[in-house]
């Protein structure tokens, strides 16, 4: 690709057209005429966009870099910034001009000039270009600053033995009160030095705030960012699940049952105490931000309204159980949650993970309604999304219990979509809904994708598993897709009945022998030792005494039907797979067991031919079994063993799911998604047992209460007046403080580190005065 | 961290358009998985499969039209940042180039697209991708433009030589907008999803709704928009320029628009539940009929659809016949307009003939489908499809390995084979769910704008089981 390949004779006039077409340019280039300048730099960049080397053009263009007019200029650097890595020797050359834009004194072209230079990857120059980013970094221009913020990362690439410069730049930018440039500060942190979270503590509380203000990429990777700080710096919200691989052993540990009620009256629960203190930390929550409130107010699910009637009761406990917050971790909770209502469905995705990782249990079914709604967004999105609501599920399925109906399968789903929504619909089903879903079940089985069929069938296979009233149904209509023409799905229908007759086997004898008669037309190895396995009579209980005449009566037509299957399964041994044959040869020891008379020829035969078995392990088996069964006579020590061996206690099969085991990755990363750990991914710190020292992060606040984001109602803050900041337009109030300090950089003075802390202190006022009059704030705001 | 490299493609003849680089160079191989993997999306009539891997990259690709947009990565980078990253690239090349972006285009606005990209993402990251903001930095070859190339003798405007922040108070306006007229215009459309069993029972459904502006206003005009029934919107998200608590709080959309198109707000239509007024599903302005009536009393929580869709189906061996009629109920004051049916035969189809008494049905072999398109609906005749299909005998071809077997084999069940039928829809000038805009208020400036508001219904994803 790329290059249009050429062949004989074609490439040959290709290359004499391309030499021609170079000589043009060039001279095109070096003319005097702006006009031939534009015209040349156009098709350059055009053959640059194909994919073309055009470096062979570049000292042509290094010299146009000093064009009075602005276009020419924009177009060199724009080439430049594609070709410096590729010619650093002739970029070197022109550094100096570079340097000397860097004074120019339109902001588009310094942080073009400060662009192209951290693009050049010579080592020579990363003294200069770090001079230069140090220099951008403090320039009166966000615009400016931002491009220094993006070049360090760069830098850092080139020369990583400079980590000490670039984190003191960093700790320059971090400073910055502008959400346009800090989101790009901050990206460069996590790129150079993500284990310096000390660098964090002083700007935590600023960049909650400025959060709701930057663009829609600074708030992903921000909340990322801020998700790995609030896990190393704060306690874990509540004793609920939150990783996957947390589930599995410890105690302690639980699922939402408790905090979420479903079905049953919760409060009749045990661990009433520990609930209590729950809704007692979400109501002391809510009371505080009353904008969120109100958000919800009549969108409150049914348990949200059960959880707000127990108020009362439950916020008598004391409010430092163990559903209690740091004021900072409330804080970036509070600060991140309105973006739950971004169109960017990354941005939604971020906050929906730091709010699964960090809030209490009862903040999240707002959270969850907002991803479920995400979902929706666009096919390709979906994906990702659902893939992330997967895992969330198997750590907490009764979350999504109420967006039951928002997974179900549509036929432009692929395959892998299809295959997670199935999984999280197995995790989520009720009593209530399953006949709802098992009529939706029914329906996929009628596709002709015969693996999504395979994968439906695991789904019932699961429901049936986990309602046990609902089991023979399914066995029913698995019955019937035992003889699908696809081998892959009657193998799978086998299997799964199989799986449940096992937990009841009682009840389906009737089915085990109807499929031990259709044995013959199963054709996969699965689908056949499963059947091969059911023979064996494992399925009966051991004692006998209890057993009724017309049980008793069935029991004995099961083994004269299983004889004769295995009669003449044992004829065709030598075709079969190897999965099945080790399933004959264990289902005719324990018929042997049973019934010493009939099998033993059986036996002795499948003995005979499994010692030349082409499989190690098999002719290993038949070493061992012919020791505990010694069917020709031979002597064995280990006789009385065989018994107790072969039909030892077998606990039920799990039905495992269908779909990729989720995995532990951070939940929204890409890790996550591919199931593997992509380069540059760091696991998630667990949260810290004992609270890390809070104040770390009062430094920067050296007013009084250092709270003020905290007393502060609504107030939009409108920075028109003075020259429309970009920044506090659309936060609320505790944002407003910083939107000012912001919009007096707009204005062009230098912004340096000093200011930015006098800035902070005015705003503490500020939030003062937008208390009064916060109610009408955004209208009287509007009209000045 | 970040976006390495873009790749603008054309997924009919499978070449590159374009390609961008932020960080090293990464090898064009991974556009053959991109094709690979669209290929195989085609063949089973999915879409949405946006991720594939080649050795030290992952890319993420979206298709839109004929141009397939694939970025790479090759470090840990929220996945979701990707996908947005493409879908919002696009809009900006729709709101650049018009609604069809076609290799034609790009490849005449070569010089736009690499400024625009230059803009748009510094260092593989995205940092603002509004249209309305980077008209501003970029001019878009408009007209005007043009002509003045060509007369003046000169490029026309490439690039703004202002600072970027005077001129750009907020990331989607910049400052110095002017219209002669001033005006502001919003379309409501509304989507069906909806699950259709042959019966024409709806199993499930749900309506999603979005609020397209298209701003042409001078300054920077306030604007605050007020919806009716506006408790129906269950779960929303919002354009950046909204203030978010202000809806929170009032229910008022309070913003100050980027210019030119945009979705202001998309939101889910809370189902009414059948405790609730039935009533309230029923807004004034659908016509209440008996149809109407029955479906509410059904299934409280199905919505009207404007048609009918019955499908019949037989296989046998190895003919077989499909045929489906479709007819608009009344539940619209409007008419049912652009109606269109995806007719998916069962995969051991090898070859379809179908005709219909209205509009124009085709078979498309690659994926096994049969498109029938009725542009408007006949006034008093119901339009029928019937589709005579060869198939593959499987029972022949899947003779078993031993003779003893081939009984068994005639045994197998008789599997009823199904059609997946997606049908799309528009009714122009009718809502579903009855929000609508009930007033809109422009402040900050002086001007009184002309306003109008557009209320449009179309299919979400409406399946129809056979």
């Amino acid at each position: 690709m790329g290059v249009p390949p050429g062949h004989g004779n074609r490439q040959f006039v290709d290359d004499a057209q391309i030499a021609e077409e170079q000589r043009e340019l060039d001279t095109k280039l070096r003319s005097s005429s702006t006009k031939d300048k534009l015209d040349a730099l156009k098709k350059l960049i055009a053959l640059m966009a194909m994919g073309r080397d055009v470096s062979v053009f570049f000292p042509s263009v290094v010299v146009n870099i000093v064009s009075e007019s602005f276009e020419v200029k924009v177009l060199v650097y724009m080439f430049l910034v594609r070709t410096a890595d590729q010619k650093p020797e002739e970029a070197l050359l022109s550094i100096n001009s570079f340097q000397k834009d860097l004074a120019h004194p339109n902001p588009r072209v310094r942080a073009l000039a400060l662009r192209v230079m951290s693009s050049i990857r010579i080592q020579v120059i990363v003294p200069v270009v770090i001079l230069a980013a140090r220099k951008c970094a403090v320039d009166p221009s966000p615009y400016v600053r931002k491009a220094a913020a993006h070049a360090v990362p760069k830098i850092y690439r080139m020369d990583n033995g400079r980590q000490e410069e670039l984190i003191e730049i960093i700790e320059t930018m971090l400073r910055d009160s502008t959400p346009f440039v800090l989101s790009s500060a901050v990206m460069a942190f996590t790129e150079v030095c993500p284990s310096r979270i000390d660098l964090l503590h002083r700007h935590y509380r600023k960049i909650c705030r400025m959060l709701v203000d930057m663009d829609e990429w600074g708030q992903i990777l921000l909340c990322e960012v801020l998700l790995r700080y609030a896990r190393s710096q704060f306690l874990a919200p509540d004793t609920h699940a939150r990783e996957l691989g947390a589930v599995s052993g410890k105690h302690g540990e639980k699922k939402l049952e408790l905090a979420l009620p479903s079905t049953e009256p919760w409060y009749n629960e045990e661990s009433n105490a520990g609930i209590q203190s729950i809704v007692a930390s979400s109501a002391a929550f809510y009371s505080d931000s009353d904008e969120e409130e109100d958000s919800d107010e009549d969108s409150d699910s049914d348990e949200d309204k059960a959880k707000k009637e127990k108020k009362p009761g439950g916020a008598t406990a004391e409010s430092r159980g163990p559903g209690w917050l740091d004021e900072d971790h409330r804080l970036l909770l509070r600060c991140t949650r309105p973006m739950l209502q971004s169109q960017n469905s990354g941005v939604v995705m971020a906050v929906a993970a730091l709010h699964f990782y960090l809030s209490p249990a009862a903040d999240l079914p707002k959270v969850v309604r907002a991803l479920v709604f995400a979902a929706h967004s666009k096919p390709e999105s979906q994906h990702i999304v659902v893939k992330n609501i997967c895992t969330m599920v198997a750590t907490q399925p009764l979350l999504f219990q109420s967006h039951f109906n928002a997974f179900f399968i549509t036929p432009k789903d692929p395959l892998d979509v299809r295959a997670l929504k199935l999984e999280i619909l197995t995790h989520i089903v009720t009593s209530d809904n399953a006949s709802l879903l098992l009529r939706e079940l029914q329906a996929y089985l009628r596709s002709s994708n015969y693996e999504f069929v395979a994968l439906t069938i695991r789904a019932i296979g699961r429901c049936a598993a986990i309602m046990p009233q609902i089991a023979s149904v399914c066995i029913r209509s698995l019955l019937e897709l035992s003889l699908h023409p696809s081998p892959k799905v009657a193998s799978e229908a086998v299997v799964v009945i199989r799986a449940l007759v096992q937990q009841n086997p009682k009840e389906h004898i009737v089915v085990v022998m109807r499929l031990m008669r259709r044995l013959d037309q199963l054709m996969a190895p699965e689908a056949r030792s499963a059947v091969i396995w059911l023979a064996g009579g494992e399925i009966f209980d051991g004692n006998e005494e209890n057993i009724k005449a017309s049980d008793k009566e069935l029991r004995e037509k099961f083994f004269e039907l299983a004889t004769q299957m295995m009669r003449r399964v044992v004829k065709g041994f030598a075709d079969e797979h190897e999965m099945t044959r080790q399933q004959i040869v264990n289902t005719c020891c324990k018929m042997y067991v049973q019934d010493p008379l009939r099998m033993s020829t059986s036996l002795k035969y499948v003995f005979a031919l499994g010692a030349s078995d082409p499989s190690v392990d098999m002719r290993d088996r038949i070493r061992v079994f012919r020791a505990l069964f010694p069917v020709d006579g031979t002597p064995s020590s280990v006789k009385q063993h065989g018994d107790a061996i072969i039909l030892c206690e077998k606990p039920e099969p799990k039905l495992p799911s269908p779909a990729m085991q989720t995995c532990e990755h951070a939940l929204g990363s890409l890790s996550h998604f591919l199931e593997h750990v992509a380069p540059g991914y760091t696991p998630l710190v667990k949260h810290p047992s004992v609270q890390p020292p809070t104040n770390v992060r009062e430094q920067y606040f050296s007013g009084p209460s250092g709270r003020d984001g905290d007393s502060s109602a609504l107030a939009l803050r409108n920075g028109k007046s003075n020259g429309l900041g970009t920044g506090g337009f659309y936060s609320s109030s505790d944002d407003s403080s910083d939107s000012d300090s912001e919009s007096s950089s707009y204005t062009g003075s230098d912004d340096s580190d000093n200011d930015s802390d006098e800035s902070d202190d005015d705003s503490d006022n500020d939030s003062g005065e937008s208390d009064d009059d916060s109610d009408d704030s955004d209208d009287s705001d509007d009209s000045d | 961290m970040g976006v390495d490299s873009l790749f603008v493609l054309n997924n009919r003849t499978e070449s590159l358009v374009a390609v961008k680089h932020w960080g090293a160079i990464t090898s064009s191989e991974i556009c053959e998985r991109v094709f690979e993997a669209r290929r195989d999306s085609a063949r089973n009539g999915v879409e949405g499969d946006a991720c594939v891997a080649d050795q030290d990259s992952y890319g993420f690709h979206i298709s839109r039209g004929e141009i397939t947009y694939a970025a790479t990565c090759s470090r840990e980078t929220s996945p979701l940042l990707m996908i947005e990253f493409l879908s919002q690239l696009y809009d900006v090349l729709r709101a650049y180039f018009g609604d069809s972006v076609t290799e034609a285009v790009l490849q005449e606005h070569h010089v736009t697209l690499y400024q625009l990209l230059d803009e748009m993402v510094d260092s593989g990251v995205p940092v603002n991708m509004h249209a309305g903001g980077l008209k501003v930095l970029v001019p878009p070859p408009n007209l005007y433009n043009r002509v003045t190339s060509t007369v003046m003798g000169n490029q026309g405007i490439i690039v703004s030589d202002q600072d970027p922040l005077k001129l750009l108070p907020l990331p989607w306006r910049s400052n110095n907008i002017k219209y002669a007229s001033n005006e502001i215009y919003l379309d409501l459309i509304e989507s069906i999803d909806a699950t259709i069993d042959a019966e024409g029972k709806v199993l499930s459904s749900a309506v999603y709704g979005s609020i397209e502006v298209n701003s042409r206003l001078s300054g920077m005009p306030d604007i605050n928009l007020t919806l009716s029934n506006s408790h129906l919107i269950d779960e929303y998200n919002f354009h950046p320029s909204v203030r978010l608590s202000r809806f929170a709080s009032d229910r008022v959309v309070s913003f100050v628009p980027a210019d030119g198109k945009s979705v202001l707000m998309s939101y889910k239509v809370r189902p009414p539940s059948s405790k609730q007024d039935p009533n309230q599903w029923q807004p004034r302005y659908i016509k209440a009929n008996p149809w109407l009536k029955t479906a509410n009393s059904d299934n409280p929580s199905s919505v009207p659809l404007p048609l009918y869709i019955r499908p019949q189906s037989a296989f046998g061996a190895s003919h077989g016949r499909v045929s489906v009629v479709v007819g608009s109920k009344p539940a619209f004051e409007k008419p049912v307009e652009s109606v269109s049916l995806d007719v998916r035969l069962p995969s051991r189809v090898l070859s379809a003939d179908p005709s219909a008494t209205h509009g124009e049905a085709t078979f498309d072999v690659a994926s096994n489908t049969v498109r029938w398109s009725i542009p408007k609906f006949p006034p008093d005749k119901t339009p029928c499809l019937s589709v005579q299909v060869n198939m593959r005998d499987e029972e022949e071809e899947a003779t078993p390995s031993a003779g003893s077997k081939s009984d068994g084999a005639s045994r197998r069940v008789h599997l009823q084979e199904v059609v997946d039928i997606t049908a799309s829809f528009k009714v122009p000038g009718a809502g579903v769910s009855g929000i609508k805009v009930e007033t809109l208020q422009v402040r900050n400036e002086k001007y009184k704008p002309t306003q109008g508001v557009r209320y449009h219904t179309k299919s979400g994803a409406v399946v129809v089981r056979t």
